[in-house]
């Protein structure tokens, strides 16, 4: 039995349902698994004791990690990638295995399946420091324990040759729209992000949930953080007629990261045609010595197609 | 005294005139009572007061007693409490500062009869009754004027059937209940079941207790399901082409079932007719549509058209 568990011996697998293909996922760097019970309490008149403690709606969560470096991210490896809500109705399975913490590479001896899950949200971070990342959150129903050899063979260990882990460089922006505000700045971390909610849905003659429905609209938000060399230039302006006054238009997002062997396009985050500045916030630049930075929030909604 | 009433301290009893219940009614959620008075004053030429030492002033009273429990089967209106004959209301109070109900007083509504009890099964709630008597009289009580010590909960005496304390959607027996075709096809989300027994007192001279109560035929039983829609409801309405022809319409038996065939409870309601179809939501604030579809029953259900009051009749404190 292992003393422990770390990232050598615990791997992730994911399998888009109908697909009947389970892949390893690539540069995964964290895996998280929470199981909520959600309780409720009915008391009656006459005491204080809890008349029935009942288990109302367990949920199982789960959020993986990985660095983007080329490979099938976990968006597409999940649902087949395409836009946010062409994919709203796809399901995963999600396979989290462990070995013995004495092997080089994972060798799986446990497994919690995650059957049937939905996609929560999902999460990309462009840093100037440290690797580019995605955060991908699942939400289903289903957990099941199981040391099977059917089971456990489908956490494997990822493939290690040939991976290069995308970085500031690697951030094409001359294929990239950006919003005017932002294009021409010294950006140091674009992060997009969004959040599909899943709402279940449930009906008398069965305890779990039929479907868990995404809440649109779904609001899709991207962020630039620049490096400032002069003040924010976004007035705010409540001189606004009836024709129209001086407030933030909508604008198209797209960002394109490279691939590291032959510098073709990589990934595309296309945010749509529709996204408004939501937000400016000027920072920074205090006696500690820092640089001052401007965060611009754009927001559109339903539209955001991942590929890559 | 204690500082306030909170659920702790109250308890409901039930039972049939001048008996002592037997016990607390188990799952009680909330309680309610509310007397009031209908005035009726007359003014004579020459005065312009309403003087109350004269007679001018007259009042009757109604009572309304409505309590709220969760429960785990149907009850058969016909042999209910308060349907076909007077039942007595209790309202337990105590201190505070006690884990358990250890009565202080009471507050007694004699000779009650059910207006109307309702049930809520719902896929986020639990399994909940609902039941409203009307009275004429109320008493504050103190606890002790019958036998002492704290009444008891029932116990369940089917061994072969245990059920849990609360009802919840996976309890709802859906491939066992005979339900509209719309929800084969749609999610359904809860079921309203009221029946209403609208009464009128008959009054004689010499008293003001009423010589009995007389029930206003008939008695309406509305289903009201509301569902989740995913198809449409198949419910065709065609504009009447012939003057002689009306559209048609029949009406439909209903059977909801509660668990398995080891302890089910049903609810059966006969010659069902939809009155009511609304479909809503699904509106741009991203929420589902709906569909409440309501029905209307109108069987006697056994009760009898007249409760005579008891010549008897014990008032006050026991």
């Amino acid at each position: 039995m292992a003393n422990r568990v770390f990232y050598a011996s615990q791997g992730v697998s994911i399998e888009q349902v109908g697909s009947l293909q389970v892949n390893a996922v690539q540069g995964a760097q964290s895996v998280g698994v929470q199981s909520n019970f959600t309780l409720e309490q009915a008391f009656q008149l006459g005491q204080l004791s809890i008349y029935n403690n009942v288990v109302t709606n367990p949920e199982v969560t789960v959020t993986v990690s990985k660095v983007l470096d080329g490979e099938d991210t976990i968006y597409k490896l999940a649902t087949g990638g395409g836009s946010l809500v062409s994919v709203a109705a796809e399901r995963t399975n999600v396979y989290v295995g462990v070995g013995d913490d004495t092997e080089s590479a994972v060798n799986t001896n446990q497994v919690v399946k995650m059957t049937g899950m939905y996609l929560s949200s999902v999460s990309y971070t462009m840093p100037t420091d440290g690797f580019m990342t995605e955060e991908v959150n699942f939400l289903g129903d289903d957990k099941v324990f199981s040391t099977e050899p059917a089971d456990v063979a489908l956490v494997t260990a990822p493939a290690t040759s040939g991976n290069v882990v995308l970085r500031r460089q690697h951030f094409k922006t001359a294929d990239c729209t950006f919003p005017a505000a932002v294009d021409g700045q010294n950006i140091t971390n674009v992060t997009i992000s969004a959040d599909l909610g899943r709402e279940a849905m449930y009906k008398l003659g069965q305890f779990g949930p039929f479907h868990r429905f995404t809440n649109f609209p779904l609001e899709v938000s991207c962020e630039f953080e620049v490096s400032a060399t002069g003040l924010d230039q976004t007035n705010v302006d409540q001189n606004v007629t009836c024709t129209g006054g001086n407030l933030p238009e909508e604008e198209p997002i797209e960002i394109v990261l490279c691939d590291p062997d032959t510098g073709n396009n990589s990934y595309t985050f296309n945010l749509g045609d529709k996204n408004r500045l939501a937000s400016v916030n000027y920072q920074g630049g205090d006696t500690g010595g820092g640089n001052a930075t401007i965060s611009y929030s754009y927001t559109t909604y339903n539209d955001l197609t991942i590929t890559g | 005294m204690g500082n306030r009433l909170f659920y702790s301290c109250l308890g409901v009893g039930l039972s049939t005139p001048n008996v002592f219940p037997s016990n607390i009614l188990t799952g009680v959620q909330s309680v309610a009572i509310t007397s009031s008075n209908s005035i009726e004053y007359f003014l004579s030429a020459k005065n312009t007061e309403v003087n109350p030492s004269n007679g001018s002033f007259q009042a009757t009273t109604d009572v309304t007693f409505d309590y709220s429990q969760i429960v785990t089967s149907f009850e058969d209106l016909s042999t209910a409490i308060g349907s076909n004959s007077y039942g007595d209301l209790y309202m337990f109070t105590g201190e505070d500062t006690e884990a358990e109900l250890d009565p202080v007083r009471y507050i007694l509504c004699r000779y009650v009869l059910l207006e109307s009890i309702s049930y809520n099964i719902s896929v986020d709630s639990f399994f909940e009754q609902s039941k409203s008597f009307k009275g004429f009289s109320r008493y504050i009580c103190p606890f002790g004027s019958f036998p002492a010590g704290i009444p008891g909960e029932p116990t369940d005496t089917d061994p072969d059937c245990i059920l849990p304390s609360v009802l919840k959607r996976e309890h709802f027996n859906i491939a066992g209940s005979n339900l509209p075709s719309i929800v084969n096809s749609n999610a359904l989300q809860t079921i309203q079941i009221t029946q209403s027994i609208n009464r009128t007192n008959i009054n004689e001279p010499g008293t003001k207790t009423p010589y009995g109560s007389a029930v206003n035929f008939p008695i309406e039983t509305n289903i009201t399901l509301e569902l989740i829609s995913r198809n449409l409801d198949g419910n065709t309405q065609p504009f009447q082409t012939n003057s002689c022809l009306g559209n048609s319409f029949a009406t439909t038996d209903m059977e909801i079932v509660i668990c398995n065939s080891v302890c089910e409870n049903k609810f059966n309601i006969s010659e069902a007719a939809f009155t009511n179809i609304v479909y809503g939501g699904g509106d741009v604030g991203g929420g589902n549509q709906t569909i409440t579809i309501e029905y209307t029953s109108y069987e006697p259900l056994g009760i009898n058209p007249l409760i005579e009051f008891p010549s008897n009749a014990t008032a006050g404190c026991p």
